[in-house]
Order: structure tokens, then C-alpha cells, then sequence
């Protein structure tokens, strides 16, 4: 960037470039104060902290479902919305989560999913994705995510593929809780 | 091959990423990081509240101009490059500045708006201050020097603008958004290998080869290394998801062999799941905890109210069943009201299994929302919720003289007559006529000795004080602003001409007040008296006006603050009967009702107003208590109370009394106000107390994991040792684990021991036909309640993000804030130390599981007018359960509708049987 370079977008504002500008019209000042306000309703408050107040920190997105607001808070904060998976085996460890809870939740998942997908090409999947999805959550920990999302006929050709195979390095299953942000 | 949502720059510039986030990651540059730097820095001493020595001069102009005026002369800026001088020539005022950056970059107007969001959430504890004060208008250091957002932006734009075109000098490329975008689109794959080399996401075994081959610049060889690269990049996810999968289907029982032996199309849509699965996993996780807590909680909740039946005169309904001993008379039974706050749990519950007590659940400002000046401390304190905006002033003042009843003339004449005693010399009283009066006293003299610990404590030397709660007359205030302005003239005479209050006459005061107020005019005997010239008398009568404030804009500007001082009785009588309307408590008065606010105590720690009372806006909540205790205690109230249907009998005494949350101990106050007969009770109720609270520590002990605890005794004297102990990080673990908000009768929880994790509100919903009680439950306790929840939620999933942190690394900043070290940003949310336990979640992130016993039509009607309710139920932002007294049935409202929640059946679906599923594979 140029900055000598006045031509090109400063000249289409009422901005003028030489010395203190003669002033912005105070309609369009006002437009500008309200954008900002605006753009920062997503802040939480920060209030003193001679009297600390709990406040939720995605206040300003409460007008959102809380799972889509953890996501656009992930976003915005660059910050996690969820314990890492050992954590919450933990409380499952502990007693905290019914085993029964866990496994029907699920499950409503799961049925939710398959009829999404206009309902499971073979009979078997349902019980099948519903033990291997509990096996993810009970029993591995969370890996780091890549960025590139493989679709599933590249997963599985991997999958199928002798070579890849014999070097696969043992996956890592729960003991060694990790945490991935 | 397509770069995927995360490498494709071009849709992300705007929307995820600034203009300078995607030249760091495409040119290695660290403009992000070192705007931050200059932007704190710039904001550390503009916030300044009296921690640093040096005070940034022209604060007073605004955020903006202020430090645009340092700025510009800023030498370190210039050596780094940044011509900010000449972009502040450019334009004038914050919102011409933005307007002139956003320009000059060449952002589209359209893009405006997300291109502000992104900006202001980089630093978003700052930023989030900044905000806070822009609407805080009665904050003094916001009314001294001003700050908004748009304050914030423009010192953010300007700083970016600079550095943008420094890196444009070095880079010798155009870095204006029509530019950027143009390359990003030109050369894709270049930038795809760039943003992985300098982002960290480059695959190691080719990070040499792309940073050759992006320095060599050719693009055939860009372009063969990008198809390369990509294309292993994307296999080796592939494979990584392949081994995961396998390994899944090995946890779950299923070898190799079988899962191969699987259909292709099984095998895909097996994959699709998981993956699909797995973005709503934590949703899974949290409605398990929370389904969890709920069919816990649910087991063992009851008795419930019988359809029909009348609330019976006295709630004596809510004690635990006291099988052998003969029930006394229900005027021997003491009830004692609580707030909310889960810590009060484990005390309730002790001091219930003592017997004869009857305890409620109410927010503990006792419904009393109000703005506090207490006695030595020059501002006033809002001791109400955050989201109540108090409109009565209450002053504490010194017990001058051991009366017992004062007129109001006498403690309205006792404020002027404090300020004659103490004009000069200790600033007792006159702070709090210094802030009703409009005085500077705060910044000027009074801020370094009133600033220089983070917050007044209830100590014990401090001489006993009174509360000021009623109005005061008109001729009264009048009286008392006329003596204030006679005291103005006695100094300023002094000041002026040596002239001390001996020499003056009374008249000669009088009528030098009056030609200051215009109410006369020509000369006055007090300058015939001491020879004063004309010229000279009118200087002095001028200071009058305008430094010493005796005119008539400032006496009704002072009448007006006056005004504000106190409540009417009506006014008593209506706060004391809603609140005990509210909470159930409506006849059947016993002689003792114990009113009971909370705080902490632990010593040097910054969080310690985290751990007071959140309906007293963080702070202690005995000034509420007392100030409820004096309004119930009034014949007066009294006999209001009784038409509206609320008879306390006379020999009923409400007592008020803090409960330490650090060391479970509750103390009494003022029983001097207490006739003899009454006081002897106080014996046993205070020996109660003391029980009670030595169970809780030990309780506390327990959850601290103290060691070398055998006893309550040894246990009261542990927790009293950490609250005394500086070093201690950890004195108390606040409202950490809280689950739950219980909105019905004690009888519903009283025989569950709910580990002080609820939140309990007292409610008969059979006193309430209309919803009215309910509604102030739900837009006031329940929403702070939900704050708590989530404060906590969020600082317990993510320490770094959302919350503080270590308090190891903390460093106290303006004495409004901290930090982690020397620069960061404000530390937003609660630190490691009281959320984590040895690196794990102490606290147990769910929702705030709220429980209201009520008809669901009552419910759902009032949901149906309450907005903000409403969006935090219907969001799921709080689990809302409703026990329906009339049908017995209970209600979840989940997925966007209410369903009954069926005790045998957890969760929705039936239980998966792993084992069937497992073996039909094999098969």
C-alpha cells in the first residue's frame, strides 16, 4: 500500500486528505458510532473488579440456540465451548454421568442423523454406529483436528488399503487424557 | 482438489480474519501481535485508576483525543515505522477516523460492519471494558475521562492503518483489501503454501521445500509442490480417520475383519456418521451431565403440595419431620431468611437438622435494590443486582452520640453537624456530602487513602454506624443545604481574608449566602466590616458562586440528590411485603426472624468480590439485611403491612446477621436495638449458629480436601486460619459446582442434602394466582443466577479462553483489572484456582437445571410475556423444569417443546444394548 496514494477509495468519501478535515456530516458520524456499537454487542461487559459481577461471557449471543452460540463464540473468542472428551470421561469414571444417559443420548442422535440421511442403507448400521460411537466416547481420547476434511471414500479407501495397514502406529486410546485446542 | 473452508483466505478475509491476520499468515509479518501491544499499553495509562504513579495528561478530552495528543508525539512509534502523526492530521474525531482507515484500506463499506466485530473481539476483555464504562455514565473515572468503543476502534484503526503501511514500505506490495483480494485469487495456491508455512499447519517433512520454493517465486514449481503437498496432506487425514475408525470398532468389540468384511456403502455411511456425530459431541456430553443431575435430583425431591389444598397459616410445613419431640408452639420456632446463593445451602440444611428452625430462600439484596454511601468512602455502591438500577440512596453515619431514637431533623442536622467537625481535618462524613453535593472530594483528596485497598471490609474497629433510611423533609433538606452553604462562606472567608468564625456574625453569614445566591444585592456588612473594596467583594462573592458552589443551580441540583436519600414507609411497606410474599412467608411470624446476608473474607485477593454476594452487585449483603431488618421492624411498616394482610405480631423481631462464607461463622447485628427480653434469646440462637456453621466447615473441609480433620471443632478452626492466611489462593471454593435453581417450597428439598450446589428461592405458588411473584423470581434471581451458572460454565471448559487463568500469573492492573504478566489482555472470567483441582474441572459444566413448582399453564403463561426468560429457556441456555403441583407430572422443556419427564425411562430413546449391536455384526 501507498499511503501517498490518495486516488483511489479515501477521494470517494466526504474524508477530505489534507490537514484536520473540515469535519464528517453528522449523519453519516452518527452511522458510524451506531455500526460500532452494534458490531460490539457480542462483547461481554467487563466490569471492575472492585465488584466482580458473574455475567455470561456469550451474553451477546443469546439470541442464538446455545450449541450454534458456542460455535460463533469458537469464532469470535477463539475459544472452546466444550471440555476435551477425557475430561468428561472423568465424570463419567466418577459417577457423575448415567452410563444410560449417555448411551440413549446417543442414540437420539444417531436415529435423528440416519433419518436426515432419508434412513440406513443396511439394517446392521443403526447398532452399529450407535456401539462404535459410544466406544469413541467412553473409551478413546480426542486427537487434534486436522484441517483438510477428507471425504469418507478417501477415509475408506485408506481403510481398505493393505498397505497402510501393517505401519498404522496403535491408536492411542483413553489413559492419556490430552488436550487438544 | 479444493482448498477446503479453513485455507481459503479469500471467503475468510472480512469475515474470520483482518487484513493485517491474513498478511501475517501469508508473509510472516506480526502486525496482529504488536497492535496489541501498542493498543494496551496506550490503554493501561488512559484507565489508569490511581495504581501508577504517572497520570497521562488530557485524559479528561476522551479516550480518543487523549491519546491521539501523546501519540502524535510519540517517539517510539516513529522508530518503528508508524507515521501516526500524519494519519491523526488526516481526519478529526473518532468517528471521522474510522471512516478515513476503513477508506484508506479499500474495504468494502458492506464488510464494514464484520470488519468492526473482528476488531473488537481481538481483545475482548479490553474491549469489553471499554464497553462497560461507555454505559456507565455514574462511574467516576468514566464521567472524569471519558471512553467508548468508538473511542476504542478509532486507536485500533489508527495503530493498524500505521503498521499496515510500514509492512507495505517493506513488503513493497500493495496490502489494501482490492489488492489483497485480487492476489489471493490470482495466486490460490501460493497462498494456501504460504498460510501453511507460516501459520505452523505445514506438514514438517515439507517445510523446506515450500519455503524454497515460495522464495524461488515460480510458479510451475509452486503449483507441482502445491498438488503434492495437498494431496498427501489429505491422504495422511484420511489414514489418521481410518485408524480411528478402526480402532473404535476394536473398543467396541468388532475386529479388523469384521468391520472390512462390511459393505462399502455401510462402510461409508459409518464413516459419515461418526464424523457427523462428532461436531455435536459436546452437546452430548453436557445433556448427559445434565440428564444425569436431573433424574438425581428428581428421585428425591417431594413431599408435594396435595392439588387443592390452602397454604397453611404458618409455613411450619417446611420442617423435616420431627418424630419424638413435642412441637412446640409455632411462635418458638425461628425462621431465618437466606439468600439464594448455593453457599447457603449446607448452613440451611445444618441448622434445619438442629431443629426449630424454618429457613427461606430469597435474593439476598432482600429485595431491597439501593445505592450505598458508606461512612468513610467517598462514591456511592449499587447493592442490588446488576440489572436493577437502584433509585434510593442510603448513607451510613458515626453513632456520635449513644441515642437511641433520632428524630429525622436530628440526623439530617447531624449530617451538617459532622461536616462542621470535620471540614478540615478527618474526612469522615463529609465524603458522603462531598458525593451528594457534587464536591470533588474523590480525585482530590480522598482517592489515594480510599483507593489503597481494593475494597472496604467490615472490620471491627470501625466505629458503630447507623443507617439513614428514611426521607428526609423538604424544610429539612432545605435547612441542611442552607447550613452546608453557610459552612462554604465560613471557609472561604477564612481562605480569602484570614477572617475565622469568631468575628462573624450569624446575619453577616446570612446575607452574604443570599447575594451569592442572587437573592440580594449591594454591599454587604461583612465587607463594610472588614474594609473589603467593591472590586474585591464582588471576586469573593463570584468565588463563592463558583468554587465553593453556593448558587441556585447547585442547590437544586443538591436538593435534588436529597431527594433521593431514603425510603418512604410506603414505600418499606411494599418492599418488605413483596419480599415476603414471595418467598411464602405471609403469617405464622415466630419471635425471631434471623435475616442473613452473605460475604467472604479472604485476604489479598483480587477475585474476593467474586465471592461476595451477586444480588448485592458483589458485595457484602449485611447492609441489605439490616436496612430489611430496620423496615420490618418499624410500627410503622407494620401497620401498613397489616392492610395489606400481613400481620407481624409485636413481639416478633427481625434480627439482622452476616454469614461469612470463608468460615461458615454468622454473626448478629445490631442487637443494641434490642429490647432486654429479646436479647436473652440471642444466647441460644447464637450457640445454634455456631453448631451449624462448625458442621458446614467441616462439610467445606471435606471438599477442599483438608487433611488432619477429625472433627466440626477442628474444622472451625481451619477455615477460619485460611481466611486469615494471604497465601492461601484457594480460602474457599465460592459457588464453584453449582448445578441447580430450586424455585418452590423448602419442603420440596428439605430432606435432600444437595451439597451446596442450589441455588433454592422460596415460592408458594398458592399465594401467587396471577404470576406476579413469580415474574420478579424469574426476570431477577433466575437471571442472575443463570450469569453465575455460565460464568462458571465457561471458565471451567476453557481456563485460557474464557477464564483467567492462574492467579500465579496474575498481575493487578489500574486497579481495576488483571493481567497475565507485564501485557495482555484483561483477564475476563474466573482463574484456574477456583475451577480446577489438581488440572481437572472442579466445577461441572452444565446448564443452570431450574425447577419451578408451579402449574405449567402459570409457567408457560408467564414465559409466554417475559422476553428475556423466554430466550434463555426456549435457547437452552437454562434447563427449565416445571413440577406441576396440580397434574403431578414434570416437565422438561427440551427441543423446542415441553415433554413430560418419565422417571423409569432416562433419556428420550430406549438404552442402547451395545452388546446386541456388537454381536449382530458379528453374525
Amino acid at each position: 500500500m501507498n499511503p501517498d496514494d490518495r486516488s483511489s477509495a479515501a477521494a470517494a468519501t466526504a474524508v477530505g486528505t489534507n490537514g484536520p478535515a473540515a469535519g464528517l456530516p453528522l449523519g453519516r458520524r452518527l452511522r458510524i458510532r451506531s455500526m460500532v456499537n452494534v458490531a460490539g454487542e457480542v462483547l461481554p461487559f467487563f466490569w471492575p473488579m472492585r465488584s466482580f459481577i458473574h455475567h455470561n461471557p456469550l451474553h451477546g449471543l443469546e439470541h442464538l440456540p446455545f450449541e450454534q452460540a458456542v460455535q460463533e463464540a469458537a469464532r469470535l473468542f477463539h475459544a472452546r465451548g466444550w471440555l476435551p472428551r477425557p475430561e468428561y470421561q472423568r465424570f463419567l469414571a466418577a459417577g457423575e454421568i448415567d452410563p444410560a444417559q449417555l448411551e440413549a443420548l446417543i442414540g437420539a442422535r444417531v436415529d435423528a442423523w440416519l433419518a436426515a440421511q432419508g434412513n440406513a442403507a443396511d439394517p446392521a448400521l443403526p447398532g452399529l454406529l450407535r456401539a462404535i460411537l459410544a466406544a469413541m466416547l467412553t473409551r478413546m481420547d480426542q486427537p487434534a483436528p486436522g484441517d483438510r476434511e477428507p471425504c469418507a471414500e478417501e477415509v475408506l479407501a485408506c481403510l481398505r488399503d493393505p498397505d497402510t495397514a501393517p505401519a498404522m502406529p496403535p491408536a492411542r486410546t483413553n489413559g492419556q487424557p490430552r488436550h487438544d485446542r | 482438489m479444493t482448498a477446503s473452508r479453513q485455507t481459503d483466505l479469500a471467503a475468510r478475509l472480512g469475515r474470520d480474519l483482518t487484513l493485517y491476520d491474513a498478511i501475517d499468515q501469508l508473509f510472516g509479518t506480526r502486525i496482529g501481535e504488536t497492535l496489541n501491544e501498542l493498543l494496551i499499553k496506550g490503554l493501561m495509562d488512559f484507565c489508569d485508576e490511581g495504581q501508577s504513579i504517572w497520570r497521562m495528561p488530557g485524559r479528561r478530552q476522551g479516550l480518543f483525543r487523549g491519546w491521539s495528543r501523546i501519540a502524535r508525539r510519540n517517539r517510539r512509534l516513529r522508530l518503528r515505522g508508524m507515521d501516526v502523526g500524519a494519519i491523526l492530521e488526516a481526519a478529526d474525531g473518532p468517528e471521522a477516523m474510522i471512516d478515513l482507515v476503513m477508506s484508506r484500506l479499500g474495504i468494502p463499506e458492506d464488510h464494514w460492519m464484520d470488519a468492526c466485530t473482528l476488531e473488537l473481539t481481538k481483545l475482548h476483555g479490553w474491549a469489553g471494558f471499554v464497553r462497560w464504562r461507555g454505559q456507565s455514565r455514574r462511574y467516576y473515572w468514566q464521567e472524569r475521562n471519558p471512553a467508548d468503543l468508538v473511542d476504542f476502534l478509532a486507536i485500533r484503526l489508527v495503530l493498524a492503518l500505521a503498521l499496515l503501511e510500514d509492512a507495505a514500505r517493506r513488503l513493497r506490495r500493495d496490502l489494501r483489501w482490492p489488492a489483497l483480494q485480487a492476489y489471493l485469487q490470482a495466486h490460490p495456491r501460493e497462498c494456501v503454501l504460504r498460510r501453511e508455512l507460516n501459520a505452523g499447519t505445514v506438514l514438517p517433512d515439507y517445510a523446506h521445500r515450500v519455503e524454497l520454493a515460495l522464495e524461488r517465486g515460480d510458479p510451475a514449481r509452486i503449483d507441482a509442490l502445491y498438488l503434492e503437498y495437498e494431496r498427501i496432506k489429505l491422504r495422511r487425514e484420511a489414514c489418521t480417520r481410518a485408524h480411528r475408525i478402526a480402532a473404535m470398532a476394536e473398543c467396541a468389540g468388532i475386529s479388523r475383519a469384521d468391520l472390512l468384511a462390511l459393505p462399502d456403502d455401510t462402510l461409508l455411511q459409518l464413516i459419515d456418521g461418526v464424523y457427523a456425530f462428532k461436531r455435536g459431541e459436546g452437546m452430548v456430553w453436557t445433556e448427559a451431565l445434565e440428564r444425569s443431575y436431573i433424574a438425581g435430583l428428581l428421585a428425591h425431591i417431594g413431599p408435594r403440595v396435595v392439588p387443592g389444598s390452602e397454604p397453611r397459616a404458618a409455613p411450619t410445613e417446611t420442617r423435616p419431620p420431627a418424630p419424638d419431640a413435642a412441637a412446640p408452639r409455632p411462635s418458638d420456632r425461628i425462621q431465618a431468611l437466606f439468600c439464594i446463593d448455593v453457599r447457603s445451602e449446607r448452613l440451611r440444611r445444618q441448622l434445619e437438622a438442629l431443629g426449630d428452625y424454618d429457613s427461606f430462600g430469597i435474593a439476598g439484596f432482600f429485595g431491597v435494590p439501593l445505592s450505598f454511601i458508606e461512612f468513610g468512602k467517598g462514591h456511592e455502591t449499587d447493592l442490588c443486582p446488576a440489572v436493577v438500577q437502584p433509585r434510593n440512596v442510603v448513607l451510613e453515619m458515626p453513632h456520635t452520640h449513644a441515642q437511641h431514637r433520632h428524630s429525622l431533623y436530628e440526623l439530617a442536622h447531624e449530617v451538617v453537624h459532622d461536616l462542621k467537625n470535620t471540614v478540615l481535618a478527618p474526612y469522615v462524613t463529609v465524603e458522603a456530602v462531598g458525593v451528594l453535593f457534587g464536591f470533588d472530594m474523590l480525585g482530590k483528596t480522598f482517592a489515594p487513602r480510599a483507593y489503597n485497598t481494593w475494597r472496604a471490609r467490615l472490620e471491627s474497629d470501625k466505629p458503630p454506624a447507623r443507617l439513614l433510611i428514611d426521607k428526609i423533609s423538604q424544610e429539612d433538606a432545605e435547612e441542611l443545604i442552607a447550613n452546608l452553604q453557610d459552612e462554604m462562606i465560613l471557609r472561604a472567608a477564612e481562605r480569602h481574608f484570614g477572617i475565622k468564625r469568631e468575628a462573624l456574625t450569624s446575619p453577616m453569614i446570612r446575607e452574604l449566602r443570599e447575594t451569592a445566591l442572587g437573592q440580594r444585592s449591594g454591599p454587604t456588612a461583612f465587607a463594610r466590616r472588614f474594609d473589603v473594596e467593591p472590586a474585591a467583594e464582588a471576586v469573593f462573592i463570584r468565588s463563592l458562586q463558583l468554587e465553593y458552589r453556593v448558587n441556585p443551580d447547585q442547590a437544586r441540583i443538591q436538593l435534588e440528590h436529597l431527594a433521593k436519600i431514603g425510603f418512604r414507609y410506603t414505600r418499606q411497606a411494599q418492599l418488605v411485603g413483596t419480599a415476603l410474599r414471595a418467598i411464602g412467608l405471609t403469617g405464622g411470624f415466630g419471635r425471631t426472624v434471623l435475616v442473613v446476608g452473605h460475604g467472604s473474607s479472604s485476604e489479598n485477593n483480587p477475585y474476593e468480590s467474586a465471592l461476595d454476594c451477586g444480588a448485592c452487585g458483589g458485595n457484602h449483603g449485611l447492609i441489605n439485611a439490616r436496612i430489611f431488618a430496620i423496615m420490618a421492624n418499624r410500627r410503622e411498616v407494620r401497620a401498613l403491612l397489616a392492610e395489606q394482610g400481613i400481620q407481624i405480631p409485636e413481639e416478633t423481631w427481625f434480627i439482622p446477621a452476616l454469614h461469612n462464607t470463608t468460615t461458615d461463622e454468622v454473626v448478629l447485628y445490631d442487637l443494641e436495638q434490642l429490647p432486654p427480653a429479646v436479647l436473652t434469646r440471642m444466647g441460644r440462637i447464637r450457640e445454634d449458629l455456631t453448631a451449624a456453621g462448625r458442621l458446614c466447615a467441616l462439610e467445606r473441609c471435606q471438599a477442599l480436601g483438608e487433611p488432619g480433620i477429625d472433627g466440626p471443632e477442628a474444622a472451625a478452626r481451619r477455615v477460619k486460619r485460611n481466611a486469615l492466611d494471604w497465601t492461601q489462593v484457594r480460602p474457599e471454593w465460592g459457588l464453584s459446582k453449582n448445578a441447580s435453581f430450586v424455585i418452590g417450597r423448602r419442603a420440596l428439598t428439605a430432606a435432600l442434602d444437595l451439597d451446596g450446589r442450589a441455588f433454592l428461592h422460596s415460592y408458594d405458588y398458592r399465594l401467587d394466582p396471577d404470576g406476579r411473584l413469580l415474574e420478579v423470581i424469574l426476570t431477577g434471581p433466575l437471571i442472575v443466577a443463570q450469569w453465575i451458572n455460565l460464568e462458571h460454565y465457561f471458565s471451567v471448559v476453557d481456563n485460557e479462553g474464557f477464564g483467567s487463568g492462574s492467579k500465579v500469573f496474575h498481575n493487578v492492573i489500574g486497579r481495576f483489572g488483571v493481567m497475565t504478566g507485564n501485557l495482555s489482555d484483561l483477564r475476563t472470567g474466573l482463574p484456574a484456582q477456583t475451577m480446577l483441582r489438581d488440572g481437572h474441572p472442579y466445577h461441572t459444566p452444565l446448564r443452570l437445571i431450574t425447577l419451578i413448582e408451579a402449574p405449567l399453564a402459570l409457567v408457560q403463561g408467564l414465559l409466554g410475556r417475559l422476553y428475556k426468560p423466554r430466550e434463555l429457556v426456549h435457547n437452552g441456555w437454562i434447563r427449565l423444569l416445571v413440577l406441576d403441583p396440580e397434574s403431578g407430572l414434570t416437565h422438561l422443556y427440551e427441543h423446542g417443546q415441553w415433554q413430560v419427564w418419565d422417571a423409569g425411562a432416562p433419556g428420550r430413546a430406549a438404552g442402547v444394548d451395545c452388546g446386541q449391536a456388537c454381536a449382530g455384526v458379528r453374525s
